[in-house]
């Protein structure tokens, strides 16, 4: 992939992140309901008060003016003020930021090592029990709710077994369980794909040809089919980081863990829609960032693929 | 959730809907388990009443947290109420919600991609750009960004759950559509002077039409997820009404003393989910002819 290509796919990155932001106005804006009277309907706040913070928010302003200043301040990287915490809410967001990646890489480690293993072995033993067994494992990791599987751990590894803290922050102890959760679901994913591709790559010519000059088959495994088996492999881990993404919020929620899942969640309920659309647009960012870099880590894995 | 399920892969050669099953799409056991207890599934939560004796909303403070017996076979929660009872008339809220979001996301979806892939040019252009921007947010994100606007409850979580779905049909029908132009018969009714509404509608739509169900099947699943996710947050389905996801929420505070609670709707859900999962495996398996 050459630099002009990757430079072509930034422009059109920047033009769905634009769109993004514009989803996010619209959702908010357009859609029935009066931002400022939502916000405030908890406090039971007068006419006037609703009033006043329409005026603060702006949201007196005719909308294409106020589609232009939402524009203007994110370009200055200003994404307004909590309602809730009175901070701006870049600061609130970036105090919960690293509780919510630590999560995610955990998660997506454990996914990505038990979901290769799962599928390798089901690759190798195909058509066995054992591949019987482990499919059948993924179907139902799949179907599992993560706010379950998430309960279910704490009953058994905090409440019966003691082992491991049930909620909260801290060191690695605390850590395990809400990543086992999240990557467990995320696993039976990597697994079916990275059972399918290898299976494919061990039918080609190169492994007969390995086979014929007399390989030992866990050479044949390792040295030559998985290196081409788990290029694919490597598009699926682009998704499912949206799907850890989406799930963090699941999951912080389950184990009441700090995050930027747990604070989106919140500022929903808080209606503290400035942190909403802020919490959302970073989703959005990091979710189109690793896509293009998932892409552009393909065509260096993968020389066959070009994109120009 | 981002779906966690491959799409289905274009058909080669358009067969119509209404041909006769693929001769090799042999009749697998799982599925038609998962068939038989979703059926059982449905019957139940429509014939609840006929089931349990009890009222899922009835309190009754004297059973608090009783575990599960002849009499409350799944217990009772905090409020007494009959987990069995609430499971069951609970199912109709969370199956409803599966099957009407789908709806919701899947005729728009399907009418966006007909057009994108159809007239090409200009409307491909703008509609490739939204299903790209919508396809930027994971969809349960996107599902709550709309609850955000709309306000907690379960009619809002509904389209909260079907808009986030659009893109993903969007997308599909339109690689679908735009290998179907190029066949003889749409040249043909091309020829003949048929409009455009009639090709899309009468031509081109029901020899998609296989794509589009299997990912819709596979949908039901991950609306069901996503829509008991949104109310375990506390953003869907609110109490008293007996969601399953709304009561692995209530029940999840007393995991340590009554997990009976949390435990019966974790399963219903999950085992409702798996048997979507499997028929949708198994259409995706019977209607692709490169599985089989």
């Amino acid at each position: 992939m050459t630099l002009r290509t990757i430079g072509q796919r930034l422009v059109v990155a920047i033009t769905v992140l634009w769109g993004v932001a514009t989803l996010v106005f619209v959702i908010l804006r357009l859609l029935p309901g009066d931002p400022a009277a939502l916000m405030l309907s908890e406090a039971g706040a007068s006419a006037e008060e609703i009033a006043q913070l329409r005026a603060d928010l702006g949201l007196d302003q005719p909308l294409i003016v106020q589609y232009g200043q939402y524009l203007l301040d994110l370009a200055h990287g200003d994404l307004g003020t909590s309602l809730y915490a009175h901070r701006p809410v870049v600061t609130v967001i970036a105090e919960q930021l690293p509780s919510t990646i630590g999560l995610a890489l955990a998660a997506m480690l454990i996914a990505t090592v038990l979901g290769a293993a799962l599928g390798i072995v089901a690759a190798v033993k195909a058509g066995t029990w054992i591949d019987s067994a482990a499919t059948t494992l993924s179907v139902t990791g799949v179907s599992v709710p993560i706010f379950w599987s998430g309960l279910l751990l704490i009953w058994l590894f905090s409440l019966r077994l003691g082992w491991l803290p049930a909620t909260g922050q801290g060191g690695l102890d605390h850590l395990i369980l809400p990543a086992l959760a999240l990557g467990l679901a995320s696993s039976a994913a990597i697994a079916r794909l990275v059972r399918a591709s290898l299976l494919d790559v061990l039918d080609q010519d190169f492994v007969r040809t390995a086979r014929a000059k007399g390989l030992r088959e866990g050479m044949i495994l390792f040295r030559h089919a998985l290196k081409n088996a788990l290029i694919p492999v490597v598009t699926i881990i682009g998704l499912q980081f949206g799907f850890l993404l989406g799930g963090t919020v699941v999951t912080e929620t389950v184990f009441s863990r700090q995050g930027i899942g747990r604070l989106l969640v919140n500022s929903i309920l808080w209606k503290d829609l400035p942190v909403v659309q802020g919490a959302v647009l970073l989703a959005g960012l990091v979710y189109t960032v690793v896509n293009i870099a998932v892409d552009v880590a393909y065509a260096f894995l993968d020389p066959r693929i070009r994109y120009d | 959730m981002t779906r966690r399920y491959p799409i289905p892969t274009r058909r080669t050669t358009p067969r119509h809907i209404y041909a006769p099953p693929p001769r090799r799409a042999r009749a697998n056991a799982a599925a038609i388990a998962a068939m038989a207890w979703l059926a059982l599934l449905a019957v139940a939560a429509l014939a609840a009443p006929l089931l349990t004796p009890y009222d899922p909303l009835q309190m009754s403070p004297s059973e608090q947290f009783l575990p599960p017996s002849a009499k409350h076979l799944l217990g009772t929660d905090l409020f007494g109420r009959d987990v069995a009872a609430r499971i069951l008339y609970g199912g109709r809220i969370s199956l409803g919600i599966g099957l009407v979001a789908v709806l919701f996301a899947a005729l728009p979806g399907t009418a966006l991609g007909l057009i994108a892939g159809y007239y090409g040019r200009w409307p491909d252009r703008l509609i490739g750009w939204l299903v790209d921007v919508m396809l930027s947010f994971p969809s349960i994100l996107l599902a709550m960004t709309i609850v955000a606007a709309l306000g907690p409850g379960t009619a809002n979580v509904v389209v909260a759950v079907g808009i986030a779905g659009i893109a993903t049909y969007t997308r599909l029908v339109r690689g679908q559509v735009l290998s179907a132009r190029r066949q003889p018969y749409v040249r043909a009714a091309v020829t003949v002077g048929a409009r455009d509404l009639r090709i899309l509608l009468r031509h081109i739509l029901p020899n998609v039409f296989g794509p589009i169900v299997v990912l819709a099947t596979l949908d039901v699943g991950w609306a069901i997820l996503t829509a008991s996710a949104l109310s375990f947050l506390g953003l869907g389905a609110q109490p008293p009404a007996a969601e399953w996801g709304a009561m692995l929420n209530e029940g999840r505070a007393y995991l340590r003393n009554a997990p009976w609670v949390t435990v019966a709707p974790g399963m219903a859900i999950a085992l409702a989910v798996l048997a979507v999962n499997l028929v949708g495996d198994y259409l995706r398996d019977a209607l692709d002819p490169r599985r089989r």
